[in-house]
């Protein structure tokens, strides 16, 4: 009976077996493919270097921005000076501060004038001396900006 | 037999149903997020897509206008009489300037308001006090200082001062100040054009404004390889005058010492090139200062120009050129001058009282006899004298064009009452401007061609070369001979038989002729005070400049001869110099002036003969 049992009964036996031994554990199954490793690597390397170059191009645009910025102020700068200094040379040499200063060193105009031919040496109008008497006075003032300016030196 | 009795399965993990329930309302809550994603993104994208995308754009974006810098107005040798600078006007937002930190000792210490105004007051030049004041309370924005020049807001932007900003604008500087103010004119605060030559060329002194569009990030940094749309502003064109700003200056300095010194109401000074027409100098007082055109009080207006006034015996030198060019006369015709003349319904009478004086013609404009002239006048028909009246410019504008100009007013003879024929003769009765009278003399001084004057000699074009202007017209008034007998004449008016010495510059020959008129009173309807006039010409052999003074209603000393005389001589003195035009060193042939006898009863050529005593 056993035998029979063992011949007409295997699933049972096998059954038996089986509940005896360990379930098998549900693996993974090796993949046939082959791997992706390298692949990996190259993306990621590209990615980041596509992130790096884009971070470099970033901070030299910033950098371009940056040095243009500080040209253009460095421009501006020399271009106000270069305005600044014509428009005092504008102020001093006005006739009205010219005359101003002349008469502070004591000049007086001319009383007539006269001028020398170089070729020979003649003397065209009448060279007198000015005098003290021939006063004159700046009636007509230079703009205020220089008045501040062309103080008398000590 | 019972079959062993199989282990009831275990009830199967109801996961797959359940993973599948999940699942789907995994689905379903996220297809509709997304929908409501997708919802708000057809919203955005593409309903309300211009609105927002303008939205973001007006927020980061930000337009600042590039303001043209207006054009120069320079004197014939390039210096400057006008120009523009750039400004800034500095703003502050008062919110952000409480945070105002600055670094003591490495450490950063908020300072604020108190700090700011501190730091602020020496660079814009306000007290602290007042400076506090603008800087505190909750405005986003407002104006603490205007016209900052650009070194100085660099220095302000430099301290970091959160909230203070600023904006380009252009200040109009007059680096002559009062010298040449009447004929350059002004502008407004707001960059309108308010008087002289800077409303004639407002169209080729105005620039166009740029700007300049970029965006920003949320700080005001501008972002790098944001949209720029910069449009560069056009700045005005130069205009280049024929005025010497020295002879200028000069000239309105001595005009200023005389007008002063006699007491009177105004004057002007016109220097204007004998060959040439060209005005060197065009004086005027009282004048102003450009450059605080708020504190001005009373006439902005070149005299010169503007303003009407009888010219008395100047004018005699028009009634003389016209009898000479008709054959009316000769320069040698003797002339008896009684005391009085009766004509139309007055009797007329010369400036001093004096017996009966027998003169030549040349000797009544030299002596600037009134009397004379009108029996030299009365020769011709006065719609003859009318006509070379005009002839010479008077009574119509100059051409010029400057701002209020006058035209004067010469009475059509037609309408010429019975005295007025006769006043007309010594230039009374009739109306005229410095300008004008001085064209008159230009014209004598050229041999008889007058060359219309003119105030520009050359304009800039679009590609900055400066471009002359159209030579000004001129035209042959009267022949050659007769101007220059009329100069021969005019230098016997200021030699020591004449009617002035004051005007002598030694080395050179002289011409010019004194005027002392009856000055019209418009608010009074009378006459009332003098008007001093001096007009001369030198050199008289080789004429090179003429010299127009007119002294308005001075109150002490009332002739020509000694109030614009002396003014005269300073001023053609100077600009002698300056334009460096030596003396010919010919001698003058004096005319006859005086003549010894009096001339025979019976001569037809005599002219007044029944006043022969």
């Amino acid at each position: 009976m056993s035998t029979i049992a063992s011949i007409s009964r295997p699933g049972t036996a096998a059954r038996a077996r089986r509940r005896e031994a360990p379930r098998p554990v549900l693996t993974v199954v090796p993949s046939a493919a082959p791997s992706h490793g390298g692949m990996l690597v190259v993306c990621a390397g590209l990615i980041l270097s596509g992130l790096l170059m884009l971070l470099f191009l970033n901070m030299s645009l910033a950098e371009g921005s940056f040095r243009v910025h500080e040209l253009q102020r460095e421009a501006g700068e020399l271009a106000e000076t270069e305005t600044a200094l014509e428009q005092s040379i504008t102020a001093v040499s006005s006739p009205a501060s010219l005359a101003a200063q002349a008469s502070r060193m004591g000049m007086v105009p001319a009383s007539s004038p006269a001028f020398l031919n170089l070729g020979d040496g003649a003397v065209l109008g009448v060279a007198d001396p000015a005098t003290e008497e021939s006063t004159f006075s700046v009636v007509v003032k230079p703009p205020s900006s220089v008045r501040v300016t062309t103080q008398p030196a000590p | 037999m019972t079959p062993p009795k199989r282990p009831r399965p275990k009830p199967r993990p109801r996961a797959p149903i359940n993973s599948r329930r999940r699942v789907r309302g995994i689905f379903l809550v996220t297809i509709m997020v997304f929908s409501l994603f997708a919802v708000q993104l057809v919203r955005i994208q593409g309903l309300d897509a211009s609105a927002v995308a303008a939205q973001a754009f007006s927020e980061r974006n930000r337009t600042e206008v590039l303001p043209a810098l207006r054009g120069q107005i320079v004197d014939r040798n390039g210096v400057v009489l006008a120009q523009s600078i750039e400004r800034r006007t500095v703003t502050v937002d008062q919110t952000a300037v409480p945070e105002y930190k600055v670094k003591v000792d490495g450490k950063r210490v908020t300072v604020g308001v108190d700090g700011a105004a501190a730091a602020l007051s020496p660079l814009i030049g306000m007290t602290q006090d007042k400076l506090r004041e603008q800087l505190t309370g909750d405005a986003r924005y407002r104006i603490i200082a205007k016209n900052v020049s650009v070194p100085a807001w660099r220095r302000i932007s430099e301290l970091g001062i959160p909230g203070i900003y600023s904006e380009r604008t252009t200040q109009r500087d007059y680096p002559q100040s009062s010298t040449a103010a009447s004929l350059v004119g002004w502008v407004y605060a707001d960059g309108a054009a308010g008087g002289g030559t800077e409303i004639m060329f407002d169209d080729v002194l105005e620039g166009t404004n740029g700007s300049a569009k970029y965006e920003t990030s949320p700080t005001g940094r501008a972002i790098p390889n944001g949209r720029q749309v910069t449009e560069a502003a056009k700045d005005g064109r130069t205009v280049e005058l024929t005025i010497n700003s020295s002879i200028q200056w000069y000239a309105q300095n001595a005009l200023a010492q005389g007008v002063k010194k006699f007491g009177a109401k105004s004057g002007t000074v016109v220097v204007s090139g004998a060959k040439t027409g060209e005005l060197l100098a065009v004086a005027s007082y009282p004048s102003y200062d450009p450059n605080e055109i708020g504190k001005v009080k009373g006439s902005l207006d070149n005299l010169a120009f503007t303003q009407v006034f009888e010219p008395g015996s100047t004018n005699k030198i028009l009634t003389m050129a016209a009898a000479l060019q008709e054959g009316a006369i000769t320069p040698d015709q003797p002339v008896v001058v009684p005391n009085r003349l009766p004509r139309a319904d007055r009797s007329f009478k010369d400036s001093h009282d004096h017996p009966t004086l027998f003169l030549t013609t040349a000797g009544v404009l030299a002596q600037s006899s009134n009397i004379g002239t009108m029996l030299i006048g009365e020769q011709l028909d006065k719609e003859v004298l009318e006509e070379y009246f005009r002839k010479f410019g008077m009574g119509s504008k100059t051409g010029i064009e400057f701002p209020n100009e006058s035209a004067g007013l010469i009475t059509p003879a037609d309408k010429m009452n019975g005295s007025q024929r006769f006043t007309v003769m010594y230039g009374q009765g009739m109306s005229v401007t410095s300008i004008q009278i001085a064209s008159a003399f230009q014209t004598i001084a050229n041999h008889g061609v007058r060359v219309e004057p003119s105030l520009v000699r050359a304009i800039e074009d679009e590609n900055g070369a400066m471009v002359p202007v159209e030579p000004p017209e001129s035209s042959q008034i009267v022949d050659a001979e007769v101007a220059d007998t009329i100069m021969q004449m005019l230098e016997g008016a200021v030699s020591d038989q004449g009617s002035t010495t004051r005007a002598q510059i030694p080395g050179y020959r002289i011409a010019g002729k004194t005027g002392t008129a009856d000055r019209y009173d418009d608010r009074l309807g009378r006459y009332h005070g003098k008007t001093a006039s001096f007009i001369g010409v030198a050199p008289a052999d080789d004429p090179e400049i003429v010299v127009t003074v007119i002294v308005d209603k001075p109150s002490s000393g009332f002739f020509g001869s000694t109030v614009a005389a002396p003014i005269f001589k300073d001023v053609a003195t100077f600009a002698l110099s300056e334009l460096e035009i030596p003396p010919t060193g010919v001698e003058a042939t004096p005319l006859q002036l005086v003549l010894d006898e009096p001339p025979a009863k019976d001569d037809p050529r005599v002219l007044g003969r029944e006043y022969l005593p």
